[in-house]
């Protein structure tokens, strides 16, 4: 089931309320941050998580996702500068 | 909605791109060699006598590199991590768009229609209201393909150079356009070629 990130109704950034056992049932409430990385849309995570399994190589990873070297390098930058932005948002 | 928009660059290897901008090159080569052409810059044909194979490689050789090294300097400007192959790719895929206008000028037919064209037009230059109709239209299909083919051109070099230079500004392109243009205007000036 794909996480939301956004609020559906004001795209305001989610945060964590509520942690659930999925053993014994017990539930932790708090308010947390979500990770950089849960933050990216689902098609982002795959990529990175894709690029780590590559071992950082843009060479493999545009001959595993059938895309030229440059468009791969192009969504890694532009991946880059969303993960510089989403650290520096308070 | 599906991307339908065709662009070569995003899924297609260097490898490949290289393989296939090299062979359109040869084909060209040939092409200019066997019609008596001559690719005066990238924007324009002009026909000339006949010349041994190593003047049209020479001659379509420079065109490509002239661009490719401009083209690339530009880039470096823009974006330090631009790769020579990328733009190497992108100026010898986007004139694809000017063989096919070189192919088409190149059969036998339409090169003979041009060349009496070209009489017709000289004779009537005084009054071209006495060039005949049908021989007007004609002209104007032909023009309108020119256009097209040049269009083409265009449009494959700046999704191919935005795409080497990581660039989602508008400005690029018309700054790649204006830059392609007053190399290629240039390039028919100084007339380098043999």
């Amino acid at each position: 089931m794909k996480l939301p990130v956004r609020c559906p109704s004001c795209d305001e950034k989610l945060q964590v309320a509520k942690l659930n056992c999925g053993n014994c049932g017990t539930e932790v409430s708090g308010v947390y941050r979500l990770p950089v990385y849960m933050q990216l849309n689902l098609e982002e995570q795959e990529f990175v998580l894709e690029f780590l399994l590559s071992s950082g190589s843009i060479k493999d990873m545009a001959s595993k996702l059938g895309k030229s070297y440059p468009t791969v390098r192009n969504r890694l930058d532009d991946l880059i500068a969303k993960v510089n932005d989403l650290q520096h948002e308070k | 909605m599906a991307n339908v928009t065709f662009n070569p660059f995003v899924d297609s290897s260097e490898k490949k791109l290289l393989l296939i901008g090299f062979i359109g090159f040869a084909f060209a080569v040939v092409l200019t060699n066997y019609s008596d052409t001559l690719m005066l810059g990238s924007l324009k044909l002009v026909h000339v006598k006949p010349k041994e194979w190593y003047s049209s490689l020479y001659n379509l050789g420079f065109t490509i590199i002239a661009n490719t090294l401009l083209l690339y300097f530009f880039a470096l400007i823009r974006f330090s991590r631009t790769r020579f192959v990328d733009v190497l790719n992108t100026v010898l895929i986007a004139h694809f768009g000017m063989y096919v206008l070189l192919l088409v000028s190149s059969i036998p037919v339409v090169a003979d229609f041009l060349k009496s064209i070209e009489f017709m037009v000289l004779d009537h230059i005084d009054d071209p209201s006495k060039i005949p109709l049908d021989k007007i239209i004609l002209m104007l299909i032909f023009g309108f393909f020119s256009i097209g083919c040049l269009i083409v051109f265009f449009i494959l070099l700046t999704m191919g150079m935005k795409i080497a230079m990581n660039s989602k500004k508008g400005g690029d392109t018309v700054i790649i356009v204006l830059l392609v243009l007053l190399l290629n205007t240039l390039l028919q000036f100084l007339n380098l070629y043999i």
